[in-house]
């Protein structure tokens, strides 16, 4: 467990003493503001626009939630397409790039201890991002009519989490396979993409296969989340890709062993 | 302490160890001396379970390396050449995580730490990031790096290479030092320091080991002639007329001084005798009388130069 927890705080002091962490950061708080700003903007003005029938007798209330958070949590999901392959790139090929594998291979330590270590570390690293959006949230509460509702909010957070459980290991996989992190940064946005959008090539389909196919489809999973639904089956979906991901990843770091790093 | 037995290795169709077999007793300073590609890197990432081999066998304290990898990484302090460092950590942090990786924490950290920064002469260094450091200093990082948690075996690959002269001979006293409770596996292509760091030493070459022994014992296996440095005080081309008219003389050269020669002869006649005599007959006074052994040098680039089975025949242990 120890060394472990020394695997952790060397890739996570490996992440936030870089500058390129803060470079991430400042981008990303930059773009997903800009994201509310937009969302909020929308919602506030179309409340001004249905306020004038409330004058003439219809009571139109508008959900904040369903009006601002929603397509708020779905565009920090799309977000993540491009934020997993950017965190997870480095995470084995820099390692093999720069010889350090061959440090980590002779120490008394065990591949489980090694993988782990680069996983909690990847998913400690998305949540400090995603986590920044608090204060959006926040700003909501204290503006809109009676509050926010908070619940839908911690469903929004936990299926990001959920995507970062499922994704950093397909990452952290794909940079197993190579030394080049720009090619494993593609390689990752590339399936992720793909495990995105899978079930809009379903959409036009009913047999039984375009319906498994469509179920590998990560934003339908997502949604459910996003409007405050927490469906088991959608934990499952993500949890069993995550456990798929960390079973590919150990599995191609133990094959360094009898291949050669 | 360290048993290697028949090590085969092939890189895909290259053959890189063919059947290298040698052991390293406790407590001594073992050299893997060889030309470059001869194997000698591959051997230790053999036995540092870094890399996996073809056939045979690699024990290391006792532990062998295919069944219980583990404990033998426990057991081995490794300093592979270019010792891999992470660029973005400071040395102390470094050599802190690596000192945790193998289990120390706490006041045995500290205490170790304090250890390796001394004995590697770390202190200039210590709070820098590695990043920023000379080649020289790196190599110092990646020995303190073996040496923190004092594992009973070190295995250093090429561990002098690329520092400055000072450094050099202070790393190599270092070795000897640690020899007594330490075994330690060196591998190097400089020959004077074989001969001045290691007790034993083993010849490796094209994935074969050609000789096993303590560098005096090699020299005089493989020297099946000797060799005498001579100064004598008489005209010199009589000199060397007489010298060479002594019985069992195969050789005459000119030494590096002038006036000297060096005479090679066959080991059954002691020529010092009949020079000696010569100097009294001729009344010529010795100026020297120099026995020369072989230089570790000189048998590896005898035993690397020839052919391998005329080599097995004169040599084997």
């Amino acid at each position: 467990m120890r060394k472990f927890t020394t695997l952790l705080s060397k890739e996570l002091g490996q992440f936030f003493s870089t500058p390129t962490f803060y470079a991430i950061l400042a981008v990303f708080i930059g773009v997903s503001g800009f994201f509310f700003y937009n969302i909020a903007r929308y919602f506030a003005n179309y409340c001004m626009f249905t306020l004038q029938y409330k004058f003439q007798g219809f009571n139109v209330p508008l959900n904040v939630n369903q009006w601002v958070v929603r397509p708020f949590f779905i565009n920090l999901a799309v977000l993540a397409l491009f934020l997993i392959p950017i965190i997870t790139m480095r995470s084995y090929a820099a390692e093999r790039a720069y010889g350090t594998a061959e440090l980590l291979l002779t120490a008394p330590i065990k591949t489980s201890q090694l993988v782990l270590s680069k996983l909690v570390g990847g998913l400690i690293l998305f949540m400090v991002l995603v986590s920044t959006t608090i204060l959006f949230q926040l700003i909501l509460d204290h503006y809109a009519v009676g509050g926010l509702d908070w619940g839908p909010v911690w469903a929004g957070y936990l299926g990001l989490l959920l995507i970062g459980f499922a994704t950093i290991p397909l990452g952290q996989f794909i940079s197993t396979l190579t030394k080049n992190q720009i090619i494993a940064a593609f390689l990752t946005f590339a399936f992720m993409l793909i495990l995105w959008i899978v079930d809009w090539s379903t959409l036009f389909s009913q047999t039984k296969l375009a319906k498994i196919v469509g179920y590998i489809g990560m934003a339908p999973h997502f949604n459910n989340f996003a409007k405050g639904v927490i469906d088991t089956s959608d934990v499952i979906y993500f949890i069993s890709a995550g456990i798929l991901g960390i079973f590919l990843t150990f599995q191609s770091v133990e094959s360094w062993r009898w291949r050669g790093a | 302490m360290i048993i290697v037995e028949n090590l085969v290795k092939y890189y895909g169709k290259f053959k890189a160890l063919d059947g290298v077999t040698f052991e390293a007793k406790d407590g001594e300073v073992l050299g893997l001396l060889g030309p470059n590609a001869a194997g000698k890197t591959t051997t230790m990432r053999i036995l540092t379970t870094y890399l996996p081999f073809t056939s045979g066998k690699a024990v290391v304290a006792g532990h062998d390396v295919v069944k219980e990898p583990i404990k033998v990484r426990e057991k081995i302090g490794y300093m592979p050449e270019n010792p891999p460092l992470y660029n973005d950590m400071k040395v102390k942090r470094f050599l802190s995580f690596v000192g945790k990786l193998r289990g120390l924490y706490g006041k045995k950290l500290a205490d170790r730490l304090e250890y390796v920064r001394d004995v590697c002469q770390l202190d200039e260094v210590w709070n820098m990031y590695i990043a920023q450091i000379s080649k020289g200093y790196r190599q110092r990082v990646g020995l303190a790096s073996a040496l923190i948690a004092d594992p009973p075996v070190l295995i250093l690959d090429e561990p002098t290479i690329g520092l400055d002269p000072r450094q050099i001979r202070y790393t190599r006293e270092l070795i000897k030092e640690l020899g007594g409770n330490h075994t330690v596996l060196l591998s190097t292509h400089i020959l004077p320091e074989a001969e001045m760091t290691c007790d034993r030493v083993a010849i490796i070459n094209k994935g074969k080991i050609i000789a096993v022994g303590k560098p005096s014992e090699l020299a005089e296996k493989i020297r099946r002639v000797n060799a005498v440095r001579v100064e004598l005080s008489g005209p010199q081309n009589e000199v060397e007329k007489a010298l060479f008219e002594l019985d069992g003389v195969i050789e005459i050269r000119p030494g590096e001084r002038p006036n000297t020669f060096v005479v090679n002869f066959e080991p059954k006649w002691d020529v010092r005798e009949q020079i000696t005599r010569l100097a009294n007959e001729r009344g010529w006074t010795i100026l020297e009388l120099t026995p020369i052994e072989a230089s570790l040098e000189e048998i590896f680039l005898e035993l690397v130069v020839e052919e391998p089975d005329r080599i097995k025949a004169g040599v084997n242990d």
